[in-house]
């Protein structure tokens, strides 16, 4: 009797204590896109629904926000375990001056330059697309090969003000994470 | 008991320092976690990760803690439930400790809570925002009154300057428009950022005008209304205007904001910015808080809960250990001590006293026993000599009995019983009026001592002959009861009656027996000389010799009874065959006289005892002589054989159905010379009596049923 007691305070606290699962939004990523170039891989897709009320009022506050995209590119092979030929993490960020009253969006995959941006709908389309990534080689696939690339985007850390995204770990006042997306070709 | 407690010491230190050591550790992991915020280090990726660990450990810690109260608090519960000794003043002091740290604990908590509420509401009041937002709707207003004054002056500029021309001439033109407008810098560029021509302000010096993004340049090619932008340097930034010139170059009008002044604007921003993104996180930072305050509240909660059950502990240890004590004691063991921590408060002093107290009863116990002991020994022995003394008076063959104040019979021994013919035990209590012979109460009531009263009574139809001494009992006149000491002299008389009987049987046949002898042969002498000569005139003399003869013949015969009584013969005993010798001698009386019944029988079996036969035949002949003779010719004449084996007693009955024996006889019928028939010399029963005497056996009369007489003799078998 003694020892169930004890248990069941503990499971309690334990429950308690247990961090309030994450808010997330219903992002998802669309209109993915594989072709090629003469030389390269390419890739297109979108994320939709990745922009929460929250998101914008934070971005508005001038909280920096940064999408981290992972790419991955698999060769798919019969009987064994896919190779893996290419892994991506590129990152969107976008940051409000409000004295200037614009967007600085910095997109990874452009050399990290930061473009400002007057409106929020322009600077939203701009981190919510990937166009043209290049994925991988050519010259690092094989020919008649089957291939599948998958894709993720997520939101990354928040920086928030006095150090409190070390505290508030456990607010997710907004966040989004979507499934991994994959599409198969051939080469 | 002692390793108990020690041990019970050793866990509660062990407690004590984990607990103190947890919160410490909350404290200091608490100290760091603000100092990591306060000093503004950027940590690496993984500083999250040590801040997250930090934080968990700071939980597990006071999860820890929690745990350590709980357990005590959930063993208290347990404890008041069995009634565990202790575990209600524990409840108490507990609950008090608890209920003095909580009350002001809480009531701090949300005086804290409230205070940081209203704080922080009032820093995120609505007036500081606006002001805030004010500062910055002014340096966005200055941004943006430069970028329009910078494209006003570049269209000016533009008309003044000859654009198409180029040159000297044009970079002269530039410079005028530069200085006259107040521009840092004003640059002719083609779309593809190369510059046809600049004009710079000194005051610039060194610092590199960069073209504008080429992007930009080439919207500003095809924007006629023109284009705005700032472009930050590495020192300061530049404010310009863009507007599309001839030939598809790009006119750039610039303003030069300085470092300081950007710094400046920047610093109002990225307070306006704080501010909103913590107006954002309100809710979040008033709940970090609270959690802190919480962790705090929760901490000192469960320290004093934890210092409560401490003192809790320090104080009905003591007094459970004392109360388990008492217990101890109460069920004997004065062994027990209680362990003596040598502390100088009241606890300290009450165990001292505690342990005194049971060694001083331990030695009362003892010297308890020993006098127990000792009593007892005596007692044992006084109830050892009483049951000597009892048994000395159950076997002395003197009557001894004693009477108390109210003349109730308070002891009688068997002797007594015996000869009184009462019941002793039935008798004790009784009034001795009620249960003793009137000669024997009347000298029990007198209040003066007697010693050698002779007494003759008569109990149960024989007589007894009783030496009586009585002695008072207790100093005073009423004294404490009497004590009656009588002996039977029946038997002592009747031997010394037996022997002056025979002393003078003796003597008579001694002194008698001489001169017969020669009375019978004058006698005789005197017939043989003169019978015949005297012829017919001889029968005077015939009879009066022959009268001599014969009356000395008979003056002979009991003489010789006489002597025979006087001289009886030793006892030589042998194994009899009892029951032979009374069949056989009964066969003889049968034949000698037919008109009488002779009946022999005999209970079970009869062993053979170490008899004189001669004597004893004697003896059944004397009987069966006077049955016989008290018959008269008709009647009954049975005699009866039985052994009883545990008492090892040969019992012969002759009976007969005669009229019997008047009682005053009874009392001499063993008496020599005393008779019942005309003719008897008396000295029949008396030789009986004696010759049974010799054998250790006893003879006695009784009544017969219907009628007539019944001897009955006892011998002894062993």
């Amino acid at each position: 009797m003694k020892s169930r007691l004890l248990l069941a305070l503990a499971l309690g606290l334990a429950l308690i204590l247990a961090c309030p699962p994450a808010v997330s939004a219903d992002a998802t990523i669309r209109d993915i896109v594989v072709t090629n170039t003469r030389d390269d891989l390419l890739a297109y897709f979108a994320v939709e629904g990745c922009f929460t009320p929250e998101m914008k009022e934070a971005i508005l506050s001038g909280v920096p926000t940064t999408f981290t995209f992972l790419i991955e590119l698999d060769q798919v092979r019969d009987f064994w375990l896919n190779s893996c030929k290419a892994s991506l993490h590129l990152n969107h960020t976008i940051k409000y001056d409000s004295l200037k009253g614009v967007y600085w969006v910095t997109l990874q995959e452009q050399g990290n330059q930061p473009q400002a941006v007057r409106d929020f709908a322009t600077a939203c389309r701009m981190m919510a697309e990937m166009n043209g990534v290049r994925v991988a080689p050519l010259g690092t696939l094989r020919k008649g090969s089957g291939y599948r690339l998958r894709v993720r985007a997520e939101l990354s850390k928040v920086r928030l003000p006095l150090y409190l995204h070390y505290v508030l770990f456990f607010v997710s006042l907004w966040d989004f994470e979507t499934d991994w997306y994959s599409v198969d070709f051939v080469y | 008991m002692f390793e108990a407690g020690e041990r019970e010491r050793r866990k509660r230190r062990r407690e004590g320092l984990i607990v103190v050591f947890t919160c410490l550790l909350v404290i200091a992991l608490t100290v760091v976690e603000t100092q990591i915020f306060n000093v503004g280090v950027d940590l690496p990726a993984t500083g999250g990760v040590v801040v997250f660990a930090l934080i968990n450990l700071n939980a597990v810690l006071l999860l820890l803690l929690a745990f350590l109260v709980l357990r005590n608090v959930v063993k208290l519960v347990f404890d008041r439930r069995r009634g565990a000794m202790g575990s209600r003043l524990r409840t108490r002091l507990v609950a008090a400790f608890v209920v003095l740290s909580i009350l002001p604990t809480v009531l701090l908590f949300f005086t804290a809570m409230k205070l940081i509420t209203t704080s922080i509401d009032y820093w995120f009041d609505s007036r500081v925002e606006r002001s805030l937002a004010k500062s910055v709707e002014v340096g966005r207003n200055y941004y943006g009154d430069l970028a329009d004054q910078a494209l006003s002056f570049c269209r000016q500029a533009r008309s003044e300057v000859g654009l198409a021309e180029g040159g000297e001439a044009q970079a002269r033109q530039l410079e005028a428009a530069r200085a006259r407008f107040h521009l840092a810098a004003l640059s002719l560029l083609t779309p593809g950022q190369a510059a046809v021509a600049q004009a710079k302000e000194g005051s610039l010096g060194h610092l590199a005008v960069p073209p504008p993004p080429a992007e930009v340049l080439r919207r500003a090619a095809v924007t006629p209304a023109g284009l705005t932008r700032i472009q930050p340097l590495s020192r300061g930034e530049l404010v310009r205007a863009l507007l599309p010139a001839a030939g598809g170059r790009v006119l750039v009008a610039d303003y030069y904001l300085p470092e300081s002044m950007v710094r400046r604007l920047k610093d109002v921003r990225s307070g306006y910015e704080s501010y909103r993104q913590l107006q954002m996180l309100k809710n979040p930072i008033k709940l970090s808080y609270v959690i802190t305050l919480s962790v705090l509240t929760l901490l000192v909660m469960f320290t004093a809960t934890w210092l409560g059950f401490f003192l809790a502990k320090g104080i009905t240890g003591p007094i459970q250990r004392l109360a388990e004590g008492t217990e101890r004691l109460s069920q004997g063991d004065l062994d027990f001590r209680l362990e003596e921590t040598g502390a100088s408060d009241e606890l300290g002093v009450l165990t001292a006293s505690f342990n005194r107290m049971t060694a001083d009863l331990k030695a009362s116990h003892e010297r308890l026993e020993e006098a127990m002991a000792e009593l007892k020994r005596r007692s044992a022995e006084i109830e050892e000599k009483g049951r000597y003394t009892a048994a000395v008076l159950g076997k002395v063959a003197a009557g001894v009995l004693s009477v108390d104040r109210q003349g109730r019979i308070a002891t009688m021994n068997a002797s007594a019983a015996l000869m009184l013919g009462v019941d002793g035990a039935a008798s004790i209590g009784q009034e001795a009026q009620a249960v003793l012979p009137s000669e024997l109460a009347g000298l029990l009531q007198s209040s003066r001592d007697v010693s050698g009263a002779q007494v003759r009574l008569e109990v149960g139809g024989r007589g007894l002959s009783l030496l009586i001494h009585v002695s008072r009992l207790g100093e005073s006149e009423d004294g404490q009861g009497a004590v009656m000491v009588f002996e039977d002299l029946t038997q002592l008389e009747k031997a010394q009656r037996m022997a002056a009987w025979r002393e003078v049987a003796r003597r008579i046949a001694h002194e008698i027996k001489n001169p017969l002898t020669p009375i019978q042969l004058s006698a005789q002498r005197l017939r043989r000389r003169y019978l015949e000569k005297l012829g017919d005139g001889g029968a005077v003399f015939d009879e009066c010799t022959r009268m001599i003869v014969d009356q000395v013949e008979e003056l002979k015969r009991l003489v010789n009874e006489f002597s025979s009584f006087a001289r009886l013969p030793q006892t030589n005993p042998a194994p009899t065959d009892l029951a032979g010798l009374v069949a056989d001698t009964l066969i003889l009386y049968e034949q000698a006289h037919k008109g009488i019944s002779f009946v022999l029988r005999q209970e079970g079996e009869f062993p053979k005892l170490c008899l004189d036969r001669e004597q004893m035949k004697r003896v059944l002949i004397n009987l069966l002589d006077n049955a016989v003779d008290c018959l008269e010719g008709r009647g009954e004449v049975c005699v009866e054989l039985s052994y009883d084996p545990i008492l090892k007693m040969a019992r012969i009955e002759v009976r007969d159905s005669g009229p019997g024996i008047a009682p005053e006889d009874k009392l001499r019928l063993f008496e020599p010379y005393f008779s019942t028939k005309r003719t008897g010399t008396g000295l029949g029963l008396a030789i009986c009596s004696a010759i049974v005497a010799d054998h250790n056996g006893f003879i006695r009369v009784r009544d017969n049923v219907p009628q007539g007489s019944r001897f009955i003799i006892e011998l002894p078998a062993a």
